[in-house]
């Protein structure tokens, strides 16, 4: 029963010996993965692997050819069905059964393993890749997310559905975790930034990048206010093509260092990252006092990632501020006590909350 | 006489001092109810006005929990943290618990909305007095104080170090460029050490050479925002930059030599990549048919291996290909005196080896330089 | 109260008094290593601290066996999976069977439908089973009991 099934060729592994070593055994020479020839040579196999896995092959090629043909039929139903909501079922269906009919694939998981020629139009990959990440980094991301307050402080909440990561670019161009302290002069510059789609998008599908900062003190209320420091509209991605081209993006707003200020908080950098139902034009935005929900809701964008960065005044702050014009900033000193009238200030300051506060029916 | 003896002894021993307990070790207490009174309760009532700091409800355990801008202490005494006016509220979150909380206008009712931005108080009033501002800027934490010790200690050797560098590539590229006056020298000297920077942390010559060039532009943007240079001034800097650019890039280029950044003549990755397998061909034709490559072959192996187009993996690589080392010998009871003599001479020793698939030691006469595979 | 090495000692007096025998049983701080009660005592206590006896030894494969493993363990799970599903499918048949029988039953014979599915009352596997032990009774089985009248 060997090659019961035929596998699409893309999901092959690329180096022959290698490829043969998964589906035929480990050769006499040793494992063609390990490196060194001493290695090589003193590998043994677990005993009776071979006999084991000929008859496995052939109880998950079974269970393969089963979704695949249920694949078939799907599709064929997605082909004649009009409904939005049933369209929408069969999709999802269709894409069970193609990751699933992948599923136990060797090479597909050696490929994943090893992350080599991991193409990620097909739906295994996608499928692999998000439980990859959804194991780790997606948690840490929400946990930052929610401790640092950055939901509901900017947007009220995030269910996480695309992998950002940003890079500043830097000689050693390294990812950072969300929350990370980032020196100043580190992330002088617009970052890279990567959108990763796991649920199956058009290509060039569109999304919008926003970076707010929501510490900038506003003293006239003895509060914050946020300031935007960067957005784009329009940025192309596809499932295979996750990197942000923003020579192609239409940019709403060029990106602006930070540039805290000496002993006031650490200042939250929030990027967020929208899926766009259209292409946004004409979007009217200020820098200061912007309101990011407000954008979202009126551009209908959703929000489907984010990453979030911290910085504080460091040694490096005064040279961006002078590099870039933004004045020598103030320094603060911790003023704990305050008069009630001083408390009063937060009544104009309620305007913008009010929204929020239920009125108690009757 | 015996039993006077004996009495004495008796009488001695019962002499012997025995302590006994004389604390009681256990039993009730008289004085339990009759402690004062706690205190315990509302220090601060709803909508009063508090300090942060100021104790608000003094309890023991959390009968009350603290809220927004609210703290609660090791004896769980509920604090504010913020001034404001005191709030006694529920959350729906956390049904059974009762929150106090502080709210920071008169107005304002607690908790805020779930999904509500916080309302938050800043806090912090600038510092007016310019010489206060001054000192309290010039301010370092301990840890950001030894960082810039330890950074002055090594500044003297970073700028030699670099000086070095800038005189070895501007030297570099005065010989591949010879029309460059001396200033223009100097600023692509520099430029080379920072598309250096680059290429240090793993990039490639074009995309460290991109991202540079595109830092220089962004600057000389950032110039004209601020309004420290007109458009003109900047659009005719970088048209003269971007000539001079031109103009080196075509002949020089960053690469690695002996684990070493140097300036070498330009060549494009297809170049490069044409050199590089010529250069392999090269090599296959001078150690083709050798059973043991000799000597002055290596030689010359190696200095082909030097050129800049290889990566140290493309070295490691090719050698173990092409160059053939003597191979160990295994030892017989013929030839062992044979060896024996040589190993004498200082040409090779005798080893015993462990053969791992045939699970035996054995004895090998290794040459010196040979490739330690025995299987 | 014995300790378990104690009660193992016991236990081979009993079942296995060859090995026994050779042993002699419930003997107080007998050596029975050339360590010393101190150096044992720690190396004891360093072993059960140690991660390594919590968990069993790592398979050492490369990555094609890696996957090979992977791949035969998602199959013995698939053949588990299927069994289980036959089984049940099998049980529900005849259940379904059985229902279907007693069915055609009553149409024919509605008073022998009524004898075949009339219920025994206290007819349960037997509650009264003991539990094994070492001194069992003489007569284990007690096949005249009946439930008692309530």
């Amino acid at each position: 029963m060997k090659n019961s099934i035929v596998r699409a060729a893309g999901l092959q592994i690329r180096n022959q010996r290698i490829r043969d070593a998964v589906l035929n055994g480990v050769p006499k020479t040793g494992p063609p993965t390990l490196r060194s020839r001493w290695a090589r040579s003193r590998y043994v196999s677990p005993e009776g692997i071979n006999e084991a896995f000929s008859l496995a092959k052939e109880i998950v090629d079974k269970e393969a050819a089963n979704h695949k043909s249920a694949a078939g039929e799907v599709e064929k139903e997605l082909k004649s069905a009009t409904g939005e909501e049933q369209r929408a079922e069969l999709a999802k269906n269709l894409e069970h059964h193609l990751v699933k009919s992948e599923f136990h694939n060797p090479e597909v998981r050696f490929n994943f393993m090893v992350k080599d020629s991991v193409d990620l139009n097909e739906p295994i990959y996608r499928y692999l890749s998000r439980t990859e990440w959804a194991a780790k980094e997606m948690l840490i991301l929400m946990q930052r997310l929610e401790q640092h307050h950055v939901i509901p402080d900017t947007m009220p909440t995030l269910d996480p559905r695309a992998q950002v990561d940003v890079q500043f670019v830097t000689p050693t161009m390294s990812s950072f975790e969300p929350g990370s302290f980032l020196s100043n002069e580190v992330c002088e510059r617009r970052p890279r930034i990567s959108i990763q789609e796991f649920e199956p998008i058009a290509k060039d599908s569109l999304y919008s990048v926003v970076i707010v900062n929501p510490d900038v003190p506003d003293l006239e209320n003895d509060s914050f206010k946020t300031l935007l420091h960067y957005a784009a509209v329009n940025i192309r991605i596809s499932n295979d093509a996750p990197e942000v081209d923003f020579a192609q993006a239409t940019e709403l707003a060029d990106y602006l260092p930070p540039h805290p200020e000496k002993n006031a908080p650490a200042q939250r950098f929030c990027v967020w990252v929208f899926r766009q139902p259209a292409r946004v034009e004409g979007a009217e935005i200020s820098r200061e006092g912007f309101d990011i929900r407000q954008f979202a809701g009126a551009n209908n964008l959703e929000a489907v990632g984010a990453h979030m960065w911290r910085v504080r005044y460091d040694l490096t702050t005064d040279f961006i501020r002078a590099k870039y014009g933004l004045g020598p900033g103030s320094v603060y000193f911790r003023a704990r006590t305050a008069k009630p009238e001083e408390a009063l200030l937060h009544v104009r300051h309620r305007q913008k909350w009010e929204k929020f506060v239920e009125t108690p029916s009757k | 006489m015996l039993f006077r003896q004996v009495q004495q002894r008796l009488l001695k021993v019962q002499v012997i001092p025995v302590r006994t307990a004389t604390k009681r070790a256990s039993g009730g207490n008289k004085a339990t109810n009759n402690t004062a009174g706690r205190r315990l309760g509302p220090k601060k009532g709803e909508g009063q006005f508090v300090q942060a700091g100021q104790i608000i409800w003094r309890q023991r355990g959390t009968k009350w929990y603290p809220g927004e801008n609210a703290g609660v202490g090791r004896d769980h005494t509920i604090y504010a943290r913020e001034p404001g006016f005191v709030r006694y509220y529920r959350d729906p979150f956390h049904a059974k618990r009762r929150f106090i909380g502080v709210a920071l206008a008169p107005q304002e009712t607690l908790p805020t909305p779930h999904f509500a931005p916080r309302r938050r108080r800043f806090g912090y009033k600038p510092i007016d007095n310019e010489d206060v501002a001054d000192f309290e800027k010039s301010y370092l934490t301990k840890k950001e104080t030894e960082r810039l010790l330890e950074r002055e200690a090594q500044l003297e050797d970073r700028l030699n170090k670099r000086a070095t560098l800038q005189e070895e590539y501007q030297k570099a590229l005065a010989e591949l460029v010879p029309e460059l006056s001396e200033e223009e020298l100097d600023l692509q000297a520099v430029r080379f050490i920072e598309i250096r920077k680059y290429m240090n942390g793993g990039m490639a010559f074009e995309v460290s050479r991109e991202i540079v060039d595109s830092h220089n532009r962004a600057d000389l943007a950032v110039e004209v925002k601020t309004g420290r240079l007109s458009a003109e001034e900047a659009d005719k800097g970088q048209k003269e930059i971007d000539v001079l650019n031109k103009k080196v890039d075509d002949k020089a280029m960053v690469a690695m030599v002996d684990a070493k950044f140097v300036v070498v003549k330009f060549a494009t990755p297809e170049q490069r990549a044409e050199m590089r397998s010529e250069l392999i061909k090269q090599i296959a034709e001078l150690t083709k048919g050798h059973e043991v490559t000799p000597g002055e072959v290596i030689e010359k192996v190696e200095l082909l291996l030097k050129k800049s187009v290889f990566s140290t993996g493309d070295r490691v690589t090719l050698r173990r290909k092409h160059l053939r080392r003597p191979l160990p010998i295994p030892i017989s009871p013929e030839n062992r005196k044979e060896f024996e003599k040589l190993a004498k001479k200082g040409e090779g020793e005798i080893r015993k080896v462990w053969l791992s698939q045939q699970q035996t030691m054995h004895e090998f006469y290794i040459p010196t330089g040979a490739s330690m595979i025995f299987n | 109260m014995m300790n378990w090495k104690q009660g193992l000692r016991a236990f081979q007096a009993v079942v296995r008094p060859h090995i026994s025998a050779a042993q002699p049983t419930l003997v107080r701080a007998k050596r029975t290593t050339k360590l010393a009660p101190g150096a044992s005592r720690v190396i004891n206590m360093v072993s059960v601290i140690s991660a390594r006896k919590k968990q069993p030894r790592r398979l050492k494969m490369c990555k094609e066996d890696q996957v090979r493993h992977q791949m035969i363990m998602a199959a013995w799970k698939l053949h588990l999976r299927d069994e289980k599903a036959e089984r049940t499918n099998k049980l529900k048949a005849q259940y379904e069977k059985i229902t279907e029988a007693c069915d055609e039953l009553q149409k024919l014979d509605p008073a022998l439908y009524e004898a075949a599915t009339a219920r025994e009352k206290g007819k349960r596997f037997s509650p009264e089973m003991r539990i094994p032990t070492d001194t069992p009774p003489r007569q284990p089985w007690q096949f005249d009991w009946s439930p008692p009248d309530k």
